[in-house]
């Protein structure tokens, strides 16, 4: 009877963690960012359509001179580098869809990972679209953290640089859920195998002097 | 009901016993304590636990880190020294043993080889984890945290499920090896009163009646010399017929000048945790002491 109270009391104090569990998980939930920088008499923006995640992330960058007006024909070029443990460039970018056969793609580039900081950036494509003026182009965050997005800008011979940080999330890998999974196997086969081999307690009632 | 023994003979602060405030009194010998305390800490250390391991796996974003290392780590020693080893009464890993135990327990007695080397166990394991910090970035890494927490708790059910009382806390939880050195620090003792003691015959305090069951730690208050396995969790004070048992304020490391029984395990843990403290803020965080700044991240040692 008490046991069953216990078990009810835990069902519900489960529940409730749980509930909790999803409110910080949805609130933190959430990555992106980017930003606008002014550098050089330019506005240079950069923005992701979704939330940065770890993977292929679509972004844009755009740059607006001093009135205001979008800026053409410039060079882009981005690099990340992860914020959190300084580790060198560990993204890779890739060329939007329609590019021909220069069309790069670095992810899963493993021999990247002990290179400098030098920028190893990939040219983004301008648009074919002259007013909208902006560079597209997707980059793969190879973990989740904190990134420094390096933006490589050449105008007319000028040449613009500008960092933005960015918060990459991730979602619940692979292995976590299977050491989850192995954690509710072994424990379960432990509590069977208590439960199989309970018997009364062994212990002989201790006496004063034998304690 | 009995009431605490006013017996003050054996404490320079026995004056302070806190068992003579009613309302601690009441408050310990209550069925509710510790369980008040002790299921809540139960119910955000599953949160912690889901939260590492499936939340966010950055760990300046992850709660279960947050909550772990920023917060309760660094407070951990704090509660040490000013209530022993109190953390231990209500530690979610003591709450685990204990549901463990009342479903399947096979209450098996503690094998002699864990009696016996049990420390040392606690001293390997602590410097195992330590390394493993170090080498695999455990609280940087909230799964790691998770992995940590995740083996921990197997021990743990382990131990309730086969053996008897909190045999894992007693003899194999390296944070309760930490807490019994830094408890014999600590402001607070609880102990049996010795004339009262002496002409009891019943050992209630160890075996348990139908109130509260023994000591969790194999503990006798009457023959108790040291506040390091005494995790405060008020079973005795609920057990014993005569209202013997003290608990007292006294001045922090006095235990430490009255050791009886200096144990050399103890002692190695000592020294391990103040050299390992030591090498790690000189050479992970560079040296405070020469540039002034602080450290940048938490490691697992204090």
């Amino acid at each position: 009877m008490a046991q069953a109270k216990i078990l009810r009391w835990l069902l519900c104090g489960l529940a409730i963690s749980l509930l909790i569990l999803i409110l910080p998980g949805t609130a933190l939930a959430h990555g992106g960012g980017g930003g606008t920088v002014i550098i050089g008499g330019y506005q240079v923006s950069l923005a992701f359509t979704e939330p940065a995640k770890a993977g292929d992330n679509l972004f844009h960058v755009q740059i607006l001179d001093g009135m205001g007006m979008p800026t053409r024909g410039a060079q882009v070029e981005i690099s990340a580098m992860s914020a959190e443990n300084t580790q060198p460039h560990q993204a890779s970018m890739e060329g939007m869809e329609g590019m021909e056969s220069g069309a790069h793609n670095m992810g899963g580039m493993s021999g990247m990972h002990g290179m400098s900081h030098a920028p190893t950036a990939v040219p983004v494509r301008v648009p074919t679209k002259e007013t909208e003026a902006e560079y597209v182009g997707v980059i793969a965050f190879s973990v989740a953290g904190h990134w420094m997005v390096n933006t490589h800008v050449s105008i007319n011979g000028q040449m613009l640089m500008a960092d933005f940080p960015v918060d990459v999330v991730g979602g619940s890998s692979f292995f976590a859920i299977a050491v989850l999974a192995l954690f509710i196997g072994l424990n379960g086969l432990i509590i069977w195998a208590a439960s199989f081999t309970k018997r009364k307690s062994v212990l002989p009632e201790p006496t004063v002097e034998s304690i | 009901m009995t009431t605490p023994s006013s017996n003050s003979a054996t404490s320079v602060f026995a004056e302070w016993n806190l068992l003579k405030n009613k309302w601690i009194y009441r408050f310990l010998r209550s069925r509710w304590y510790p369980g008040i305390i002790q299921w809540p800490t139960l119910a955000v250390f599953v949160v912690i636990m889901f939260d590492l391991m499936l939340g966010p796996t950055v760990t300046h974003d992850n709660l279960g880190s947050a909550l772990t290392w920023v917060f309760w780590w660094p407070i951990i020693p704090i509660i040490f020294l000013f209530m022993g080893r109190f953390w231990c009464a209500i530690c979610p890993f003591a709450t685990v043993n204990d549901l463990v135990q009342n479903f399947v327990g096979n209450r098996r007695p503690v094998p002699r080889f864990l009696k016996k080397y049990g420390v040392w166990i606690i001293d390997g394991l602590f410097i195992f984890i330590t390394w493993a910090d170090h080498v695999w970035g455990i609280v940087d890494n909230p799964v790691g945290s998770g992995i940590l927490l995740l083996m921990l708790t197997t021990g743990v059910v382990a131990s309730g499920a086969f053996f008897e009382r909190r045999m894992f806390c007693r003899h194999l939880c390296f944070l309760g090896g930490l807490a019994g050195n830094y408890a014999q620090a600590g402001m607070v003792a609880l102990h049996g009163t010795p004339e009262v003691c002496a002409k009891c015959t019943t050992a209630s305090c160890y075996k348990g009646t139908e109130t509260a069951p023994g000591c969790p730690i194999f503990e006798f208050p009457k023959t108790m010399q040291s506040s390091a396995n005494c995790v405060l969790c008020g079973d005795c004070i609920k057990n014993c017929p005569n209202g013997s048992i003290q608990l007292t304020v006294r001045p922090p490391t006095k235990e430490l000048w009255l050791v009886h029984k200096p144990r050399m395990e103890a002692a190695f843990l000592a020294a391990v945790i103040m050299g390992i403290v030591f090498v790690q803020n000189v050479t992970t965080h560079g040296s405070p002491i020469l540039t002034g700044s602080y450290p940048d991240c938490i490691s697992i040692t204090w």
